[in-house]
């Protein structure tokens, strides 16, 4: 005999932790997306010159560029969740007797992820134009 | 075998995924979805030639691996227990078809680098 409990099929509409919840679960959907985009990418630049600007003109499409900017607040906001609960899922940092705050440990996973953006798009636009 | 023997692995892969995905994917959806198509940087860093030379460089190719494949990882797991959400329930086979696309991203990136 197995237990099969009731469950409301629009659960996720009911509360806003829920709401949010499922924004957070699906900002996945947005990052496979995205990934296949790269590979695509991939495919035509090892096909040649004129694939690959067929895919840069994708790229450009205004339907194209506003989906990616959703993609980019969804993705953030999984940056925003994953940095938060890294304190809660790692064990305590101890300095002597001082417990390192939580806070200081997603704000400098924030310093992490600025100077990540900032290296990466820094030394792609100095490779390409020196 | 029961499947909580295998779960650790995709726990792991899914961490790694969510690291490499919080860090990277925004800005790399910015720069290529956003800045470049507004032309807010140079037309050059997308050029054929320049990018083709980048991407033949073991550590880009590396890297592009860890990013694409891992965030295919996190990914699905998710989408995976996320039909758990939606009130489905998980066997062997689901999660196999969910993995199975997660590593079908990894054997076509590491394929789509190495052939360029």
């Amino acid at each position: 005999m197995s237990y099969k409990p009731e469950m409301d099929p629009k659960w996720y509409l009911k509360s806003k932790v829920y709401r949010w919840y499922t924004i957070r679960e699906a900002s996945v959907l947005f990052m496979v997306i995205y990934c296949i985009n790269l590979l695509w990418g991939l495919a035509a630049l090892s096909s040649g010159e004129e694939s690959w600007s067929h895919w840069l003109a994708f790229q450009c499409h205004p339907v194209v560029i506003i989906w990616s900017i959703i993609s980019i607040l969804f993705t953030l906001y999984h940056t925003a969740t994953w940095f938060s609960m890294a304190p809660r899922a790692m064990p305590p940092i101890w300095l002597g007797n001082f417990k390192l705050p939580n806070k200081a440990i997603v704000l400098g996973q924030w310093a992490g992820f600025f100077t990540v953006a900032i290296v990466l798009i820094g030394l792609w636009i100095w490779g390409a134009t020196r | 075998m029961k499947w909580k023997h295998n779960e650790p692995f995709f726990w792991m892969m899914f961490g790694a995924g969510g690291v490499v995905a919080a860090m990277v994917i925004p800005i790399l959806i910015l720069f290529v979805g956003v800045l470049f198509p507004l032309g807010i940087v140079p037309k050059e860093t997308m050029d054929f030639l320049f990018i083709q030379q980048l991407v033949s460089n073991i550590f880009v190719k590396l890297l592009l691996i860890i990013i694409i494949s891992f965030t295919a990882w996190h990914a699905f797991h998710r989408i995976v227990h996320g039909l758990h959400d939606l009130g489905f329930h998980l066997t062997t086979t689901k999660r196999a078809i969910g993995y199975g696309l997660a590593l079908l991203i990894t054997i076509a990136c590491c394929y789509l680098t190495f052939i360029i």
